[in-house]
């Protein structure tokens, strides 16, 4: 292969495989017709076509501009000006055959593309992805220099400059400063939403995400974690039931005040971006992050949309009393008509107090033969209620949760459904607990006078092992759960969890490094703040350090390395009789200098002339095999 | 603006005095700067900075700091290929005005760095890129415009490297005390030879004609390779040449007298022409000039002496 062709074809690699993960969140058919594009590139330097007409190249821009105009509504924001940037690369790579200016723009822009990969994902995978490519830029950048370069040499110049940038980019990630946020109001795009849902709760929204095994936020305690029992994550809440759906609260209210009756609870969540407002929290929230409030519902919001992952820090107490809620007549509501047979058995107890009210209705749920499982009938009455509680009997979280709720309000006593999740895995390894997808949970809130909102969970009534040991041994055995689900430890279990801690530590170190993890670091440097002293003394003793480190390992003399081994041997001999003084003139032969050096020497005379003709056997007899002999003497000569 | 030019060179003229045979690149004497394409690259890391900042990206703060790293890197190895390189002038060969001259000059690499895309500049822009060996030297040349007959000096050149990655341009000055003869521009349609023109009488010279066989000599420095007698050289031990004896009509008289009427420059250049022919037609030919004559021969000694002495012909009004 000639050169041109090698180096069109390894910039070519180098852009395809920076617009990779661009491509992958791209339409369908921009990411096809961009890979045709760029394969077609890739063809074109290998066959020496000619260059594609000028005007076709104008034309295809102007046909791409509109596409990407067409899907993206936008041609600037993160997909829209990614979509762009992709295809104007893509393009000027047809433009820059042959031409040396243009192939230094495609390499600018091969750096910018791959650098803004991390806008799709920080990934573990995702930065390896961006290395190599980052090395085969720099490669091709190398190439456009010195096109006729070897190139395994080239790519290990590049590997080597990528290196030697390690250390430079790990000080100043930890120094440079990191604002607490954006310096301009980002566009929120609307990305997929994951998790939960906080539009509606039905029945079989929850089973869905059973069988979802992705991490949906870790927890670290401050202290000892509470039992599995009682870690019910708190999410979105729903008060309005149309007679099928549960509806997210229509009517704003000021937040009751929660009364802590027990210790607080100090925990950090790093939350998955789940595109959604609502954050996760231990019921009952009692101190909330910066930048957070709490709803009339109880509910953690966050200020914008989690659109990256998240670290926060709360406190919750275990137990507590609320003493009024201004919102009380909304837990009451129920539609005018529908499931008359649940109103009928809820009228039943009307007499009772409200705590016995509950109890016969948990009472109830425990003793009707009520199965849990991921694979509950469907519903298909108008009264799904009353079919859920009469007929099929099977259920998962939701038919639970709902129609207990639904009960509470026929009975008279105030309920809401909540959800969020129940448990979670405690990775020992990482000292961490992992909160899954499939962790999901609904549960019911009643209110009691005097004591405010308490949380029932009625599912608890039918299969106490969902709330004692997790999903796995709470559901039938036929039931299909993924593997990590499973309650066995086997080894790919304990693996997938010592890899978890290595994923934890990259997100809490790496990627979750922002202002405060940044401050906390720098003060266990002693930094106080970045106009210090002490901070300045940091970031310049250490880009000076590393900066003259290099150019002093590179700018140094190189000594001559000798690829014969007796040369190499002979050379230690001269460097020891150098240091008695006996220093050999480059002009002199080693029978004239050993002569010199034993007249100098006279003691190691003998010495002398053993190596130095050990040395001329070698090299000019070709007596390969005295070497090893060479070594032993050259390094027992000790003048 | 001018002003500041002229500062600027006084100021390199300082720091580069002229350097007698060879100069080493030493830290004091090499500059460095970013080019158009390494300003490009520093845009786009003030785009990934603030892009990483708005978007609050860790890694995307870790690529624009390691692509900063990595221009670092490239900016050291830059520098490092002009460092510690010695560079001597080899003579020049002499050439005639309107030609440019080739100024030779030997690159060695003793630091052990292989050094590539090494570029010569002469003031008036020509460039020659090599590339040195480790531990080795390589052979370029500085080409310089020689409009002018006489001698011309080496001006300060550029010796610059842009490699490995084109970001940033690392340059020196050379200035080697080096000379080239330019000798006068041949006039371009001469005419004829003026033979045998004042020596009068006809008859054969003894000599060095090239017509027919006379004899053997002792070999002079700038006889032909052809004219040695190889055969006899090898039985003697000595080097002979062979001599000829040729026509009168082919000894060739230069005379400056001759050529009375046309003004200096011309005359040189008419002369210049003259010798060229007659060594091409293998003429023997004598020259003389006010202060300088050589008697009848040829060979490429007699021809360059010849040429240097119109070359190096004081210029009308210099008063030499």
């Amino acid at each position: 292969m000639k050169t041109e062709q090698r180096n069109a074809l390894l910039l070519t690699g180098a852009v395809a495989l920076a617009l990779a993960p661009h491509l992958a969140a791209q339409p369908l058919w921009l990411m096809a017709l961009l890979a045709a594009l760029l394969a077609l590139r890739a063809v074109q330097s290998l066959t020496e076509t000619r260059a594609l007409p000028r005007w076709l190249l104008l034309a295809l821009t102007v046909v791409l501009i509109v596409l990407v105009f067409q899907a993206h509504r936008s041609l600037i924001g993160r997909d829209g000006g990614m979509a762009l940037l992709a295809s104007l690369v893509t393009l000027k790579l047809f433009e820059a055959q042959g031409k040396t200016r243009d192939s230094h723009i495609v390499v600018m822009l091969a750096y910018f593309c791959t650098g803004t990969a991390f806008l799709h994902s920080q990934s573990p995978a995702m930065f390896g992805l961006v290395m190599l490519d980052t090395v085969a830029i720099t490669l091709a950048a190398l190439q456009l220099e010195r096109p006729q370069g070897a190139p395994l040499q080239q790519t290990r110049l590049a590997g080597r400059m990528l290196l030697e940038a390690v250390p430079l980019a790990i000080l100043l990630f930890v120094l440079f400063p990191r604002l607490p946020g954006p310096l301009w109001h980002i566009p929120v795009e609307r990305g997929a939403r994951t998790g939960l849902s906080s539009d509606r709760m039905e029945p079989g929204q929850v089973s869905q995400l059973a069988l979802d095994d992705s991490v949906a936020f870790r927890v670290e305690f401050d202290d000892q974690p509470p039992p599995r029992s009682v870690l019910y994550w708190r999410g979105p809440v729903f008060d309005y039931f149309d007679g099928r759906r549960w509806l997210p609260p229509q009517r704003f209210y000021v937040p009751p005040r929660i009364a802590p009756q027990g210790p607080s609870l100090r925990y950090h969540i790093t939350l998955e971006p789940h595109q959604q407002r609502w954050l996760l929290a231990l019921d009952m929230p009692t101190v909330l992050p910066e930048s957070a409030q709490i709803s009339g519902r109880l509910q953690v919001m966050s200020a914008a949309p989690v659109m990256l992952r998240q670290r926060y820090t709360l406190a919750s107490s275990l137990t507590w009393r609320i003493d009024s809620d201004p919102g009380l007549a909304l837990a009451r509501q129920l539609p005018a008509a529908g499931n008359p047979r649940t109103r009928a058995l809820a009228a039943q107890w009307q007499a009772l107090p409200a705590e016995e009210r509950v109890r016969a209705a948990v009472a109830y749920l425990r003793s009707n033969g009520f199965v849990y499982t991921l694979e509950p009938p469907l519903l298909r009455s108008a009264h799904s209620i009353d079919e859920f509680l009469f007929d099929t009997r099977q259920g998962f979280c939701e038919h639970f949760a709902g129609a207990f709720t639904f009960l509470m309000r026929a009975a008279g006593v105030p309920a809401r459904v909540v959800t969020g999740y129940q448990g979670g895995e405690y990775n020992t390894a990482g000292r961490y607990l992992i909160v899954r997808q499939a962790d999901a949970h609904a549960w019911t809130e009643v209110w009691l006078d005097g004591l405010g909102w308490q949380r029932i969970d009625p599912t608890a009534a039918a299969a106490p092992a969902r709330i004692e040991s997790g999903l796995a041994r709470s559901i039938p055995q036929g039931d299909s759960l993924p593997w990590m689900l499973r309650g066995d430890d086997n080894w790919v279990r304990l693996l997938h969890l010592q890899l978890d801690v290595l994923v934890n530590d990259w997100n809490q170190w790496v990627i979750g490094f922002d202002a405060r993890r940044q401050r906390d670091f720098l003060q266990r440097l002693g930094i106080g703040d970045f106009l210090s002293a002490r901070y300045l003394g940091w970031l310049l003793g250490g880009v000076a350090l590393i900066l003259g480190g290099f150019a002093f390992v590179i700018l140094r003399p190189r000594r001559l390395k000798l690829a014969d081994p007796a040369a190499r041997h002979y050379q230690r001999f001269c460097r020891k009789l150098a240091r008695r003084g006996v220093v050999r003139m480059p002009q002199e032969g080693p029978l004239d200098f050993a002569r010199r050096a034993s007249n100098a020497l006279p003691h190691l005379a003998l010495q002398i002339d053993a190596i130095t003709n050990e040395y001329l056997a070698i090299r000019y007899g070709g007596e390969q095999h005295r070497r090893e002999s060479l070594r032993v003497q050259v390094t027992q000569f000790n003048p | 603006m001018n002003l500041l030019g002229q500062r600027w060179q006084t100021f390199i003229a300082r720091r580069h005095p002229p350097a007698s045979g060879s100069l080493a690149l030493v830290h004091k004497r090499i500059y460095i700067v970013p080019t158009r394409r390494g300003l490009g690259l520093g845009l786009l890391l003030l785009i990934s900075l603030v892009g990483a900042i708005n978007y609050q990206l860790s890694l995307g703060f870790f690529f624009t700091f390691l692509l900063a790293g990595i221009a670092h890197s490239a900016l050291l190895r830059t520098y490092a290929a002009l460092l510690g390189l010695e560079i001597a002038a080899r003579p020049a060969e002499a050439v005639f005005a309107g030609e440019a001259a080739q100024f030779p000059l030997a690159l060695s690499e003793k630091k052990g760095r292989e050094r590539t895309g090494i570029t010569l500049l002469s003031p008036d822009g020509s460039a020659t890129r090599c590339d040195v060996p480790q531990r080795g030297e390589a052979r370029a040349a500085i080409a310089v415009a020689a409009p002018r007959r006489g001698r011309l000096t080496l001006p300060r050149s550029r010796i610059e490297c842009r490699a490995p990655t084109g970001w940033f341009v690392a340059w020196s000055y050379l200035t080697l005390v080096s000379e080239c003869l330019v000798y006068p521009r041949p006039e371009a349609n001469p005419p004829p030879l003026p033979f045998g023109a004042r020596s009068g009488g006809g008859g054969l010279q003894a000599g060095q004609g090239d017509d027919d066989f006379a004899g053997l000599r002792e070999y002079h420095p700038g006889d032909a390779p052809s004219r040695i007698a190889w055969r006899q050289a090898a039985r003697t031990d000595t080097l002979l040449a062979k001599t000829f004896q040729s026509p009168l009509a082919s000894q060739v008289l230069l005379d400056w007298e001759m050529l009375a009427g046309l003004d200096t420059e011309a005359r040189l250049s008419r002369l210049a022409a003259w010798i060229l022919r007659a060594e091409a037609e293998g003429h023997r030919y004598a020259l003389v000039i006010p202060g300088f004559s050589r008697p009848l021969d040829h060979g490429a000694a007699h021809r360059a002496a010849c040429l240097a002495a119109l070359a190096l012909f004081p210029a009308e009004g210099s008063g030499a």
